[in-house]
């Protein structure tokens, strides 16, 4: 259920799906906010990959694009994962609810 | 052209952060900003950002491995049905006008997010109910 949910989102809307699998591990399977946002990103990298390989049949992939962000993105990665470890339980918990709300208000408003 | 690729690096830098410490790898900064910023097509900016997903939450999977967050065996087995499924939404993305199911999604993000803030606020205020009292024993 946690994958299907996860993996349908991602490749649909073009996000790794973690938005919606880190809520299923932490409330479904009962994981741990830290441990739930690690495992999360382990399986959005095949996610990822797998919807990825529709659009380059589609050939909608900008790879110069890709490149350059490719770039910043890794180098955001160490700093976010870095900056998740430091953060306690509880705050972590509360950062992910308050982005999950903005997320969730701009698809209502911008569809 | 040079101005997007600084443009282009900086929003690879806020997503990677956000994915990293969020556990989502990203897209969901990468879509509207490259919409958004740098006026790139809706389905290019899904395909380019599940490319840039791809090493992006390596990245940071490195680091959390590091430090034992990972859960393996549930990984293991979620992975799967997360494959097939992205698979299917991304065949259909082709095909379908997504933004119903956006905003259907949007009710579901609200209600998680709303939820999941509560119960860390409940949370918060029992922890320092618990110490008060230790304090006043």
């Amino acid at each position: 259920m946690t994958g299907a949910v996860g993996g349908f989102t991602s490749g649909m809307t073009g996000i790794g799906g973690g938005t919606v699998m880190v809520p299923l591990l932490t409330g479904y399977l009962k994981m741990s906010q830290h441990r739930a946002h690690a495992t999360s990103l382990v399986i959005v990298i095949f996610a990822a990959i797998a919807a990825t390989t529709q659009y380059l049949r589609r050939d909608q992939v900008d790879w110069s694009l890709a490149a350059a962000l490719t770039v910043g993105a890794v180098v955001g990665a160490q700093i976010g994962a870095r900056t998740m470890h430091s953060l306690p339980e509880r705050r972590l918990r509360m950062v992910f609810a308050v982005f999950l709300l903005v997320v969730g208000v701009r698809l209502l408003v911008f569809g | 052209m040079s101005g997007d690729v600084v443009v282009a690096l900086l929003i690879g830098l806020a997503g990677g952060t956000f994915g990293g410490l969020l556990g989502i790898g990203g897209g969901t900064l990468f879509v509207p900003a490259l919409v958004l910023i740098l006026g790139e097509d809706q389905h290019v900016a899904q395909g380019v950002s599940l490319v840039v997903i791809v090493p992006t939450a390596m990245s940071a999977t490195a680091a959390n491995l590091r430090r034992g967050y990972v859960d393996r065996e549930v990984a293991a087995w979620v992975t799967p049905a997360a494959v097939a499924l992205a698979l299917g939404g991304a065949f259909l993305a082709g095909r379908i006008e997504g933004e119903t199911l956006s905003r259907i999604f949007g009710v579901v993000v609200v209600y998680v997010g709303s939820r999941s803030l509560y119960s860390s606020w409940r949370a918060g205020r029992a922890e320092r109910a618990s110490e008060a009292e230790e304090v006043a024993g």
